[in-house]
């Protein structure tokens, strides 16, 4: 039923992105962060549905009368170049063939839809379609999870979808984590008010789902993630009125096994997972200091012959921070612009929201923006106990900024034009490469 | 009620991708995915634009205020 159900939609939507190469972003967005096939439990699990969406938005882009100019952004050459590196990585990765490329396989696609989602997210009506996509996708891992804590009085962990990235309960949660402030920003930003109270809903819901993973990397993100969103937010008292409570009833709520695990925190040397990690932590380094330029390939970690080579007695396993799986399979200069790639991605924040400042009409885009920064503080805070280095939701969510920035260039330099100077200091931004001719706008 | 939530997820995405192909059109639909507030945004330069824009034009002066 629901395999049919998936086909007969897909039959229908994957056509229009031949024309509408956007719509093929949205696909291949859904398939990534959702990955809907997993749920069909039939014929349509094992169809290549990514690669069939792939082809028909590479061909739409190709066919369909889109603007096709795309700008050499500073995320999209940071991604490029990142893809350059840990591609010659995989070259000289130590983990055998198969298992690197593999990987290397996953990865390239994931950036190389982030660069073109970059370019083809040139309206705020688009940027909205896609964040709605991303909360969509994890908003039902997020209910789903949430409804279950509920039901068993959160005395089970939450898992996510099986074969997927985010298939572990830390993985779950830290994926929850990055998607609440987007699901706020659509809150903030949707015009009917019961879609603003299914959004809150979800989003209570999928706090618990955080919760009732037992992640306690996952805890730790929270915490920076509550302590950001308040002091981001305009009406801090109200903030924080609403949120002590719904936190403080949360984690009383949760039985006491749950507590013992987060007590665990505190002593994490008497933990052999905690322990565990740290010592992953220190092999990943000394692979990335043995090889500086190209650290030990993709999969690395995972292989006991390679593991003992650079830490004897350390078990092969996932590496479990976002920084030491970057470092350690690519070495230092792939690390050095993955880290690029993210302080860019603030940058861009920082920079609509100050360009939004006092322009009722991109308020939005100061929103997301605000938003996009609480997603960021999550996954650099939570990651950095998960393997989620190369994790598409959060790419593509730096994609998009950097789409949203050349958004409101457009619309600042227009609003300067059209209206006098609306900006409380000069602009500092060059006309992008995608308006063109516009009518009594800046050309 | 999983595969209830299932089902509203496939029918959510296409009506997100009808919002975006219907809008870029020109043509709007009442959806849960409107936005709040904010002047819309256009690309010049892309032709479903330049459609959208000449249909609007057309419509203005037909209409009998115009």
């Amino acid at each position: 039923m629901r395999s049919l159900a998936l086909f007969l939609c897909l039959l229908a939507y994957i056509p229009v992105s031949f024309v509408s190469p956007f719509v093929g972003v949205l696909l291949w967005s859904w398939f990534s962060f959702m990955n809907p096939h997993r749920e069909a439990w039939g014929f349509a699990t094992d169809l290549p549905w990514a690669m069939i969406i792939a082809v028909a938005t590479v061909i739409g882009c190709v066919v369909a009368r889109e603007p096709k100019r795309p700008r050499l952004h500073p995320t999209a050459v940071t991604m490029l170049l990142f893809m350059a590196l840990f591609s010659i990585a995989a070259l000289f990765a130590l983990a055998p063939d198969a298992d690197v490329f593999k990987k290397w396989d996953l990865t390239i696609k994931v950036f190389a839809f982030c660069v073109l989602t970059s370019w083809l997210v040139t309206t705020r009506e688009r940027m909205h379609a896609l964040v709605w996509v991303m909360a969509l996708s994890l908003g039902f891992y997020g209910a789903r999870g949430g409804a279950f804590a509920l039901v068993t009085g959160g005395g089970h962990r939450v898992f996510g979808p099986p074969a997927t990235m985010i298939y572990d309960n830390n993985h779950i949660a830290a994926a929850l984590l990055v998607a609440l402030p987007l699901m706020n920003y659509l809150r903030l930003e949707s015009a009917h008010r019961w879609v603003r109270i299914g959004l809150t809903l979800t989003m209570m819901l999928s706090l618990a789902a955080v919760l009732a993973s037992y992640s306690r990397g996952a805890l730790v993100g929270l915490l920076a993630v509550a302590a950001f969103f308040w002091w981001n937010s305009r009406r801090k008292l109200v903030t924080l009125v609403v949120m002590v409570p719904i936190l403080a009833l949360g984690i009383t709520l949760m039985p006491a096994q749950w507590l013992e695990r987060m007590h665990s925190i505190g002593s994490y040397s008497a933990d052999d997972s905690a322990q565990g990690r740290l010592n992953i932590w220190g092999v990943a380094l000394e692979m990335a200091v043995a090889r500086p330029l190209v650290g030990g390939g993709f999969t690395a970690t995972y292989r006991q012959d390679i593991v003992d080579h650079f830490g004897p007695d350390v078990r092969a396993r996932a590496v479990h921070s976002i920084y030491f799986e970057v470092l350690g399979e690519n070495g230092f200069p792939a690390f050095f612009i993955w880290c690029l790639m993210i302080a860019i991605g603030i940058a861009n924040t920082l920079w609509i929201r100050r360009q939004c400042r006092g322009r009722g009409d991109l308020e939005w885009a100061s929103n997301l923006a605000r938003m996009a920064q609480v997603s960021i503080i999550a996954y650099l805070t939570a990651g950095a106990f998960l393997s989620l280095g190369y994790w598409d939701f959060f790419f593509t969510l730096l994609a998009l900024l950097a789409a949203v920035r050349i958004i409101v260039a457009r619309e600042v330099v227009v609003g300067t034009n059209a209206e006098g100077p609306v900006m409380s200091r000069p602009m500092r931004t060059r006309q992008p490469a995608l308006v063109t001719n516009r009518v009594g706008g800046a050309s | 009620m999983d595969a209830l939530a299932y089902l509203g997820i496939l029918v959510a995405i296409g009506w997100v991708i009808l919002w975006h192909v219907l809008g870029e059109q020109g043509r709007s639909i009442r959806s849960p995915f409107d936005m709040k507030s904010g002047a819309k945004t256009r690309v010049l330069g892309d032709d479903a634009h330049r459609g959208a824009s000449r249909r609007r034009r057309r419509r203005s002066a037909s209409a009998p205020d115009a």
